[in-house]
This record gives structure tokens, C-alpha cells and sequence, in this order.
């Protein structure tokens, strides 16, 4: 057993010794989130001059005084059917003001300045006709796209990392002949995986936890939740994104076909799990692909802890759906694997 | 020390190994020579445990030959790539590391001559370099038997000459070697015993004197002339102007030579070689 150890420890050190001295690698690990993040921030700074309103009702037919009130120039307005979801949302301030008919009440998040204009222009709509909604009010911050963003990024630079920094350099180590060399020593395939993914995720981590760290402390992300959970869930993410690797480069050879493989999952991972905009709007199909996407399941965790405050019991069905993938694939993988 | 019988194995209905006998004796090297193709690294990877052989039975030791056999054994492949990011002292500390037992690094660097060599990286070294830190790799956990395969291939002279003594200082330290070579002269300067391969089959084997007193009765006869007698020119294999004649009896052929003329300046007998012999056996069966 002891020798086991020391044969795997041998190995991580080598590959970490490696991963190390990959400079340009590392450094682009490092850049290319921060380099988004920053290009985010400037890109979306202006400010935004529309007034937002979500209107929940189960009738068709609006009052005189709120239809009046949603004419007005520079006002937006949308039909929501999902009163929390649209409460969640006025907390973050992606909603400036949420109108609920039914209840005859309207809600306004008391950190918003256009929410006390909204207010205001609303009165004034109603004017004199003696009609009036209750006043109901919620706090929160104000939340900026960058801090929507931010999950998603660093939940996509642990998927390149984990896609292209494990699989597709287990497949050139496989054509060039390393891992035969390898195979030509008492150590098992076991060990050999096991090594790449602990020399890989302890690097992903620390890169991303430096990343998160120094744009923290220049743009002051929002953090609602424990940064322990969220350090816990980039450790499974980052684990079931290297597994995944692991399972593409079980048996490749070549290194076309392997960057082909990553590609095709990594772009359709990408595009189906919220990094860049939300599906809420998307077709019922696309949802239920998005469900299948470990990333998704990542993304939406970290944004439920850094946005929402969520706690793991409210979390553990994605890491739950997460530790489940890095299983079957480091199963997966373990099985398939061939050394030549 | 180790030992097989019977060994078969093939790729999908290919038969690359039919029926080979191998022994592999403590402090000697075994030649293993055969054109391309012949199945040389295929016996090499069963015999290494790498490739699981189809028929026969391999014995290490006195035991099967498994994962565990290779603490014990010395490997080196036709060609490797290394891990670039790491030094030539990282490399040789990291595959020790690999093993429960591991030579001296101290030791293996002296013998295989790689102190200048320790604070370079695999893309820094040249072939003849590069194919040292490789055997100083595969001798890094004190093996008992070391498989070379063509580890001097591509190499200049002195190159070799400096693997060659590395190679017969293992033999000298009581190892057992096998190793696969296209280079006659390697095989003849290093190898005590050989065995010849063609298309699977075991050609020849034995003691390289044997083998040679057996295939290599003859002699050569090489002159430097632009008219050959006609009655020499059959069995004469001609290079230009220098013409070699295979001969059972080199007085007559000496004599037929001078009576007709031929100038002796430039005279040269010598015994087959090997690489005749190798010639001679595989083209015969070709």
C-alpha cells in the first residue's frame, strides 16, 4: 500500500511539475476568465435608461391607471406568470418594479432608484381616481450582468480545463508513446487516471479560486452565500469536468479526432447552460437538454450560492446530478481505458 | 531467468508469432534479429507482458509473467516520447519513484554517463543523448532482465559505441538482455546468443560463434577491378568496380583471379559475416 502511494504521489508531481512549468498554459488559464470578466464590466456599465415592470395577472384586462402607467415612454413591461421567480428577480434588480393584478399590490426593491420612480410615475397614473395598489417592498443590491456572468465563466474555464488540459493531452501522450512508457511500469491504469485528475484539479482550483479573488476584490461580486459551499462545488465541478476528459481520452489516438470529440460536447455544454443569457425563454426541448449538462448543473449552483444565498440543502440535487457524472465517468473511464 | 515456450500471438487472423522459444540467461545478451516485420517488437511486448500472448507460456522467475514481473524488468522501446516540462534528473527520480526497488541514481547516472545531461529537458538532448536517459530509464529499478529495442537505431558511431558499453557493462553487472537490432556488428560485438526471426518463426538460434560456424562456411573474396573473368562474374556480387565472390575454396578462386590477370592490389578475404548469414537465411525463405 505504501508503495501504491508512492508510486501515485510520483505522479501528480511529475504531471503538476509539468502543468507548472506550462506557462503560457498557465497564464491563459488565469487571463483568459479575468480578461472576460473585465471586458463584461466595461461592455455592460452604460446605463440603462428603460424602466422594467413585470406584470403578473390572470386577467386580460388591465385597469385605466396601470395600463396608462405601462404606456408610459421609456417604461417596458412583460407578463410574468411566476410571481416568486419575478420577486427574485426585482431582488436583483433585474426587475425595476413587479405589478401583481390579482392581489391588487405592486412590489418595489427599496435599494432601487428606478423602482422610486417607477413608484412615482405610477401614483401619478392612478391620479385622482381614488384606485390604488398596496405597497409591498423587498431589499437587495443592485445586481449587474457581470455578476450574473461570473459563475458561468469560471464554470467554463473549468470545463476547457478539464476538456482540453486532461483529455486531449492524455490523447497526444498516448500517440507520442509517454503512456506506453508508462504502461511499462508497475504502475495500474488506476493510478495513472487517479494522478491526472488530482495534478489537474488542484491547479483548476487554485487558478479559479485566484481568479475569483483578485476580480472580487476589484469589482465586488456579489456573494450572498458561504464561500466554503461554493469552494466545495468548484471542487466537484472541476472533478466531474476532468472525469469527463478522462472518459473522451480513454481509447483516442488520434489528436484530430480528439479535439473534434471536445468539441462537439464543450460547445453544445456551453450554449445549453446559461454562461452567456438565460433559457427561461427557451423551448421545452432545449430546457430538458439543458437538464443532461453537467455544466448547467454547475452553473446554476454557483449562481444559487453567489446570487441567491442558497444552502446545500436547496443545492443538492445539482451536486448530487454532479457527483453521479464524475462517478460513472471515472468508472467509464477506468474500464476503457487502453494504454496504447 | 527467463523462459518461454511455445509462444504464439496475432493480430486479428495475422499470426505474428508462431511457436517461439525463448530463453533469456542471467549475464547475457540475446540478439533478436529479424527484418521489418518480422515480429521482433511483438515477441518483445508478450515477452514484457505488454501483449497477451495467444498460445505458449512465459515464465519469470519461475512464475507467470504479470503486472507485478515488471519491478523487475527493464524496458525500452523502439521510440518513446518523454514528459517535456521535466528535467533529466526529474525524469530518472520520478520512474524510480515508480518501483518498490530503484538503483542507485548516483550509480545509474556515472554508467550511463548522463551528469551533463541532469538540468536539460528531453527537447534539449540530441538522438544519441536522448537514447542514454532512455536506457538509464528502463535500468532505473535494478532489473534483473532488460529489453532493448533498436536502441541504437539512427545513431552515429560514437553514439553507439557509448550505448554499446553501457549494454555490456548490464551484462556484466548479471542481467539479462534482449536485444533487438538491425546492426549486424552490434549483434556480433555485443550479443552472445541470437535468434533470428522471419515472418513469426524462429529461423535460427544458439551461441552467436555457433550460429556463425554453422551459416558462415564460406568466405569472401573482394578485389578492385574493372574487368571480372567471365567465368567469376555469376557468382560475383558487384558494387561498381568492387566485386565480392563467395567461396568454399579461396586458394582456387586466388589463383583463378591471377590467371587472369586481375590486379591483387586491393585484395581483401575475409569469413562471412553475420549480415551475410542473416542475408542468406532470410532471403532464402523469401
Amino acid at each position: 500500500m505504501r508503495a501504491w502511494w508512492r508510486q501515485s504521489a510520483a505522479l501528480v508531481r511529475a504531471r503538476s511539475t509539468e502543468l507548472v512549468r506550462e506557462r503560457t498554459t498557465l497564464w491563459w488559464n488565469i487571463l483568459f476568465p479575468a480578461l472576460m470578466i473585465v471586458a463584461f464590466v466595461y461592455a455592460f456599465s452604460s446605463d440603462n435608461t428603460r424602466f422594467r415592470v413585470a406584470v403578473h395577472s390572470e386577467l386580460d384586462q388591465l385597469s385605466g391607471g396601470v395600463h396608462a402607467f405601462l404606456q408610459t415612454r421609456f417604461v417596458q413591461s412583460r407578463r410574468v406568470d411566476d410571481l416568486d421567480a419575478a420577486l427574485q428577480k426585482l431582488r436583483r434588480h433585474e426587475w425595476d418594479m413587479v405589478v401583481n393584478i390579482d392581489q391588487a399590490e405592486f412590489w418595489v426593491n427599496e435599494n432601487s432608484g428606478n423602482g422610486y420612480v417607477l413608484e412615482r410615475l405610477l401614483e401619478q397614473s392612478f391620479g385622482s381616481s381614488g384606485v390604488r395598489l398596496e405597497r409591498r417592498s423587498l431589499q437587495g443590491p443592485r445586481l449587474r450582468y457581470v455578476d450574473w456572468a461570473l459563475p458561468g465563466v469560471l464554470a467554463m474555464n473549468l470545463m476547457f480545463s478539464g476538456l482540453w488540459g486532461v483529455g486531449f493531452v492524455l490523447v497526444r501522450y498516448r500517440k507520442n508513446g509517454v503512456l506506453k512508457r508508462i504502461a511499462a511500469t508497475p504502475v495500474s491504469a488506476f493510478q495513472f487516471l487517479l494522478a491526472q485528475l488530482l495534478s489537474r484539479l488542484w491547479l483548476m482550483v487554485a487558478i479559479t479560486v485566484v481568479v475569483y479573488t483578485a476580480l472580487h476584490w476589484v469589482f465586488e461580486f456579489a456573494m450572498r452565500g458561504s464561500y466554503l459551499l461554493l469552494l466545495a462545488l468548484c471542487v466537484l465541478g472541476a472533478t466531474t469536468m476532468i472525469a469527463l476528459g478522462l472518459v473522451l481520452a480513454a481509447r483516442t489516438h488520434s489528436e484530430e479526432f480528439g479535439s473534434g470529440v471536445v468539441n462537439v460536447l464543450s460547445w453544445p455544454m456551453l450554449l445549453l447552460s446559461e454562461v452567456w443569457f438565460s433559457l427561461a425563454g427557451a423551448a421545452a426541448p432545449l430546457q430538458w437538454l439543458s437538464q443532461l449538462s453537467p455544466l448547467a448543473h454547475l452553473v446554476r449552483a454557483a449562481r444559487a450560492i453567489m446570487l441567491d444565498g442558497a444552502g446545500l440543502m436547496q443545492l443538492w440535487g445539482h451536486f448530487a446530478y454532479l457527483g453521479g457524472v464524475t462517478a460513472l465517468c471515472l468508472a467509464l473511464s477506468a474500464w476503457r481505458f487502453r494504454w496504447t | 531467468m527467463l523462459e518461454a515456450k511455445a509462444l504464439g500471438y496475432a493480430y486479428g487472423r495475422v499470426d505474428a508469432l508462431c511457436g517461439v522459444d525463448v530463453t533469456l540467461h542471467a549475464g547475457q545478451c540475446l540478439g533478436l534479429l529479424g527484418r521489418n516485420g518480422a515480429g521482433k517488437t511483438t515477441l518483445m511486448e508478450v515477452l514484457e507482458g505488454l501483449l497477451p500472448c495467444t498460445r505458449g507460456e512465459i515464465r519469470f522467475h519461475g512464475a507467470a509473467v504479470d503486472a507485478r514481473a515488471r519491478e523487475r524488468m527493464g524496458i525500452m522501446f523502439q521510440y518513446t516520447a518523454l514528459p517535456e516540462q521535466l528535467y533529466v534528473r526529474e525524469l530518472l527520480q520520478m520512474f524510480a519513484r515508480l518501483y518498490t526497488r530503484s538503483a542507485s541514481i548516483e550509480a545509474l547516472v556515472e554508467q550511463c554517463e548522463l551528469a551533463p545531461l541532469l538540468a536539460r529537458r528531453p527537447s534539449e538532448l540530441s538522438g544519441g543523448q536522448r537514447q542514454r536517459v532512455l536506457l538509464a530509464l528502463a535500468l532505473v529499478n535494478d532489473p534483473d532482465v532488460v529489453f532493448l529495442d533498436e536502441p541504437t537505431a539512427g545513431l552515429d558511431p560514437r553514439a553507439r559505441r557509448a550505448l554499446w558499453r553501457i549494454i555490456q557493462g548490464c551484462c556484466e553487472q548479471g542481467r539479462a538482455v534482449l536485444l533487438s537490432t538491425h546492426y549486424m556488428d552490434e549483434a556480433e560485438a555485443l550479443c552472445q546468443r541470437l535468434l533470428v526471426l522471419h515472418e513469426g518463426r524462429v529461423m535460427a538460434q544458439g551461441e552467436t560463434a555457433s550460429v556463425l560456424a554453422q551459416h558462415a562456411t564460406q568466405s569472401v573474396v573482394s578485389v578492385q577491378t574493372r574487368d571480372l573473368p567471365e567465368a567469376l562474374q555469376s557468382i560475383a556480387h558487384s558494387e561498381g568496380d568492387q566485386h565480392h565472390i563467395v567461396t568454399d575454396d579461396v586458394s582456387a578462386c586466388v589463383q583463378q583471379l591471377l590467371a587472369h590477370g586481375v590486379d591483387l592490389q586491393a585484395l581483401q578475404v575475409r569469413r562471412k559475416g553475420l549480415e551475410e548469414v542473416f542475408l542468406e537465411l532470410t532471403e532464402a525463405l523469401s
